[in-house]
């Protein structure tokens, strides 16, 4: 009976999960029920193996990941894609429902600026800049409230940067 | 986070496992492409269909019409504009065609009087005479091509109905639920050329759909133009006439010279003054002045910029592979086969740092 159960919901729960995750995440938590379900069918879910790379430092980025179960570790290298990646440094863990690469959806040809690797088995939501390009041709209201949102992560990275900078100048000046 | 050695070439062998059945997905669905009789001429046109209405169906969701009615709303209204266009032309360009087929045999007698003539012209001037009469030899020639034209033509006809049912139902599908298509496709896509395909993926079809638009209504102009000028001139068979130049002016370089033949042909086997011949050069030129100072500018200058060495090679290819349907969609494939190759490369070259 359980089994049966699990056949006949597990898609409907799979479903859910995936509503859960966008509902929650930062730049679609304004969006209407409707303009969700419209998201929905523009993500892709990729799955990736423990210690198997998202994306790599220095390559061109075409999207943002958003992670649905599983962590991913973000590693950064002071040489370039091709030195072995066991001398990259470690920067951060993130997990459940956070996200990363969103700048890729803004910059042109942009570069990723560091290693994004699967810590154990990991299922993300991928949105891409092809993606966020149909949202705007065909739901023009839902895109700009997208941009919007982008822009705000933007402007609080960029916010972030200058208060570490401000922070390492005067570390340096004391010194 | 250290990845032991065993590890990595453990996920590389995965990445070339998936790789693998990647390509072999892809090849298989290619070979059904090929190998299915009408499958690929109703996928090309589905396609074509895709890319001229698919932009009307997107304006009318962003107008907040649901995507399923936009779709069925444009096919509807897309039928009626094709039925009503069929029921208006379709009689016009079968009288033309019954005529044509009545005048034939005097037109195919003309060829031959012209051949035999230009065969004295030349015995003339250089002195040589030869048994071989061209003349008669391409009448009979021309008369047994045309007669197997016109018997093989329900057979042709009868192809081109499957394949005219076929296209819609496809284009149909294609254009609600093509989304659905291309994530599924690109589901199936390996983790480490995923974002690579994608962008390529969405590229090329962006390409494809601008490289489409363009050149159909660059063919429609043409052949409006055309079938101004022939009806203003009052020559016979301005509806064929203008259908078959804006048909072949789709094959770059030597379309256009393929379109004007056959009205320079009937010219000159009616014995039509210099004038009419004149006019007749007016009118395919300033169709080609309309077409080069005009429509490329401003409709095809966007189009990928392929080599004319490129192209040539690409026709040369396109005909020996799938004749005249190889001739026209060559130039589209080669696009294709150019941003792949170039995003390939800037994948593996300039994409890592």
């Amino acid at each position: 009976m359980s089994l049966m159960y699990d056949n006949l919901f597990r898609r409907d729960r799979k479903k859910r999960e995936l509503r859960d995750i966008l509902e929650n995440n930062f730049i679609f938590e304004d969006l209407s029920s409707r303009e969700l379900s419209f998201i929905e069918t523009l993500v892709h879910v990729r799955k990736y193996r423990p210690g198997e790379f998202i994306f790599r430092q220095g390559e061109v980025g075409v999207g943002m990941f958003i992670i649905v179960n599983g962590s991913v570790d973000v590693t950064v290298e002071s040489a370039t894609i091709d030195s072995p990646t066991d001398e990259a440094t470690y920067v951060t863990r993130l997990k459940h429902g956070d996200f990363f690469g969103e700048i890729a959806l803004i910059e042109e040809n942009g570069r990723r600026t560091a290693n994004a690797i699967a810590h154990n088995e990991v299922t993300v939501l991928g949105f891409f800049k092809p993606d966020l390009a149909e949202l705007v041709d065909r739901n023009p209201v839902t895109g700009i409230k997208v941009y919007k949102k982008l822009s705000q992560v933007l402007g609080r990275r960029l916010r972030e940067t200058s208060n570490k900078i401000t922070h390492l100048k005067k570390r340096i000046k004391r010194t | 986070m250290h990845i032991s050695e065993h590890r990595r070439k453990q996920l590389k062998l995965i990445e070339w496992i998936r790789l693998g059945s990647f390509i072999g997905f892809l090849g298989f669905f290619i070979l059904i492409l090929v190998g299915i009789d009408n499958l690929l001429l109703s996928f090309v046109l589905a396609l074509v269909i895709n890319y001229l209405l698919g932009p009307i169906v997107n304006s009318l969701e962003r107008a907040g019409v649901h995507r399923l009615f936009s779709t069925v709303l444009v096919f509807s209204l897309g039928g009626i504009f094709v039925g009503f266009g069929i029921t208006a032309i379709v009689p016009f360009l079968s009288s033309q065609f019954s005529n044509l087929q009545e005048q034939f045999p005097t037109y195919i007698g003309g060829v031959s009087r012209l051949i035999t003539q230009l065969e004295l012209k030349i015995q003339d001037l250089t002195g040589v005479s030869y048994q071989t009469d061209f003349g008669l030899e391409a009448e009979s020639v021309l008369l047994g091509w045309t007669k197997s034209l016109f018997t093989d033509l329900p057979g042709i006809v009868s192809q081109l109905g499957t394949t005219l049912l076929l296209s819609p139902f496809f284009a149909f599908f294609l254009i609600k639920d093509g989304r659905l298509f291309a994530k599924n496709f690109l589901s199936i896509v390996p983790n480490h050329i995923f974002e690579l395909t994608l962008n390529m993926y969405y590229q090329i079809n962006d390409q494809m759909g601008q490289f489409v638009r363009a050149r159909l209504l660059e063919a429609l102009i043409v052949a409006l133009a055309v079938w101004v000028g022939l009806y203003a001139i009052n020559f016979p068979f301005a509806g064929l006439l203008s259908l078959f130049a804006g048909v072949t002016n789709l094959i770059p370089y030597v379309g256009p010279l393929f379109g004007a033949i056959p009205a320079i042909i009937i010219a000159l086997i009616n014995d039509s003054s210099t004038f009419t011949l004149v006019m007749l050069c007016v009118v395919y030129g300033t169709a080609q002045l309309i077409d080069i100072f005009f429509i490329i500018p401003l409709v095809v200058a966007k189009l990928v910029n392929l080599h004319p060495i490129t192209v040539v090679v690409a026709m040369i290819v396109g005909a020996q592979l799938l004749g005249i349907l190889g001739m026209i969609i060559s130039i589209p494939v080669a696009s294709v086969l150019k941003v792949t190759i170039t995003s390939v490369y800037q994948h593996l070259v300039e994409f890592r740092a």
